[in-house]
């Protein structure tokens, strides 16, 4: 993805869309659905929030893909759709979602939509990082998400998310610290 | 060295994401050395970081890009999709008046049509599954879809009405107890419809310039699709005189593997919210093979029905979906509907309209009337 070559291939493929060729839209949401997914599935912890943000991130995509500035990388664009979606979702007040609590058990037979296939041996963790990520206000959710699945530097979480550095920090903090009392069992003890 | 570590702890953080300038950074390090807390309190920072990282996502079907795309390009085509209420005011007053001003409109089409043909009329409708989904969008009542037709209504059912059509599931619930419902899956045809919708979508997409995206195109894109079929939209309450519908599922993927199943029948426990979506998908009754019931379930969690609607609000709805697989067919059995809704629960409304005959393959744009007897 970010080798030269991929990059100018996207920007060719860009270009190609700006030209009326859908084709070209086509096959860059082949190369980074898996990654909107991603990125919407860790801000919102439920696949049908995740799906439906990740398919209205192309829409938008597509519809202002003639202001694409050739500077950004295409994910790095298209991420920031997704991320401000999520955010404005988050915030709109959809964050209530039925999460299962740590430890209840729940109906047997029931099976958590986001959850096609639980494996005994992971399903426990996701469940309880789920319900604990739930629990963080979204402003602390969307940074950490952003920090610790994507990878982003504090520099360009603040210009995604058009706040201070120092706000970044301070957010990233006390995210932190929520969660290590909520996943306290599954983290180091010493 | 209280002092220092209420200094240093704020750090940690931009520390461990080595966001720190050389200054600080070589600062927390020496404060590490003597703080057995501050060294604790990274170690739990560095691991909170690592279990996020190896948690699972959800697993998805083989499918799922594919339709994603698929839905993508839907949304694109269709200049009529939902907006921001914020950025289009207008909106959210057409919003509150199409449904209204549909549901009016319905109800004057089905009292016509009973003076006109007797109380054994019914409205039928060649709405296509296009037609639904852009009418959805534009309002929320799903009894407002079919406006060119009208949904397939028996005026002295208050239960409500299904038919289904080619390859496209169509579900009803309605009360225990009223007319009788047709649902129809069939995963070949399901996944070759997919396919054929496809190709539509693509030819249109091609033919389509950015800027000139209308509604009616994606309307003929997909009307040239075989799968759409089924219109179970709405039917008329004799006691409350209000529409209601029960919920109508509007997409599932394509289903893989449907011959390496076993046969068997497998009734599910369906809750849908007010959108539509998914939210819980159960087996009430399992098939008796573990790989059968965990197709059932897994599609559908990837399904997206029509929201129930009750008093022109698209209300959550909880009901039992039944998958049947024959014959390398998935189909559910007849269905006990237990909508939870209330929208469609009449107990007099026993003695309503059954609706018979298969359906599975009639394509979208060659749907008949059904009459009821």
């Amino acid at each position: 993805m970010s080798e030269p070559e991929a990059r100018a291939s996207d920007v060719e493929l860009i270009h190609r869309v700006q030209s009326g060729d859908n084709d070209a839209f086509d096959e860059l949401m082949k190369r980074y659905a898996a990654s909107v997914y991603k990125v919407t599935y860790a801000l919102t912890r439920n696949h049908a929030d995740a799906d439906d943000l990740s398919q209205e991130t192309f829409i938008r995509a597509y519809r202002a893909i003639a202001r694409f500035d050739e500077h950004y990388q295409f994910y790095t664009w298209v991420r920031r759709i997704a991320v401000n979606l999520c955010f404005n979702h988050l915030k709109r007040g959809k964050k209530f979602r039925f999460v299962p609590l740590p430890g209840s058990d729940g109906d047997a037979e029931s099976v958590d939509i986001a959850d096609p296939n639980p494996l005994p041996a992971d399903s426990g963790l996701r469940r309880d990082l789920d319900a604990a990520l739930v629990r963080l206000p979204p402003d602390q959710r969307a940074v950490f998400v952003l920090r610790v699945d994507e990878e982003m530097s504090y520099d360009e979480i603040s210009k995604t998310l058009r706040i201070p550095v120092g706000t970044v920090m301070s957010r990233l903090n006390r995210a932190r610290e929520k969660l290590r009392e909520l996943l306290l069992e599954y983290l180091p003890a010493t | 060295m209280k002092h220092e570590r209420d200094a240093i702890r704020p750090l940690l953080g931009a520390y461990a994401d080595k966001e720190l300038g050389p200054d600080q950074a070589r600062r927390v390090q020496q404060h590490l050395e003597t703080c057995a807390d501050c060294r604790r309190e990274l170690d739990q920072i560095e691991g909170l970081g690592k279990l996020v990282k190896s948690a699972q996502r959800p697993r998805l079907v083989d499918d799922y890009w594919d339709w994603q795309r698929d839905r993508v390009w839907r949304g694109i085509l269709s200049a009529d999709r939902r907006q921001a209420p914020s950025r289009r005011p207008a909106a959210s007053w057409a919003r509150l008046l199409l449904p209204t001003v549909s549901a009016a409109v319905l109800l004057f089409v089905v009292i016509a049509g009973w003076r006109m043909l007797g109380e054994r009329s019914i409205l039928t409708s060649k709405g296509t599954l296009a037609e639904r989904v852009l009418t959805q969008r534009s309002a929320p009542a799903p009894v407002a879809t079919n406006e060119e037709g009208g949904p397939v209504a028996e005026a002295k059912s208050a239960g409500g009405a299904a038919a289904a059509g080619g390859g496209q599931t169509q579900l009803a619930a309605t009360g225990r107890g009223t007319g009788k419902i047709e649902v129809s899956y069939a995963g070949k045809s399901a996944a070759g419809a997919a396919s054929a919708s496809k190709s539509a979508l693509a030819a249109e997409r091609r033919a389509v310039p950015q800027s000139e995206v209308a509604a009616d195109k994606l309307g003929k894109a997909l009307a040239s699709a075989p799968q759409a079929g089924g219109q179970p939209v709405g039917a008329l309450s004799k006691r409350t005189g209000r529409i209601v519908s029960g919920p109508v599922l509007l997409e599932s993927p394509p289903l893989a593997d449907a011959d390496a199943l076993d046969t068997g029948t497998v009734l599910l426990s369906v809750k849908t919210d007010s959108a539509g979506r998914v939210l819980s998908a159960a087996v009430r009754r399992s098939s008796g093979s573990a790989k059968l019931d965990s197709v059932a379930v897994r599609q559908m969690r990837q399904s997206r029905f029509q929201a129930a609607v009750k008093n022109h609000r698209s209300v959550p709805s909880s009901f039992e979906y039944p998958f049947r697989l024959q014959k390398n067919q998935v189909k559910p059995a007849e269905p006990k509907q237990t909508d939870k809704t209330g929208a469609v629960q009449k107990p007099e409304d026993k003695q309503s309209d059954k609706q018979t005959g298969s359906q599975d393959t009639q394509p979208a744009n060659n749907l008949k009337a059904k009459t009821n007897k």
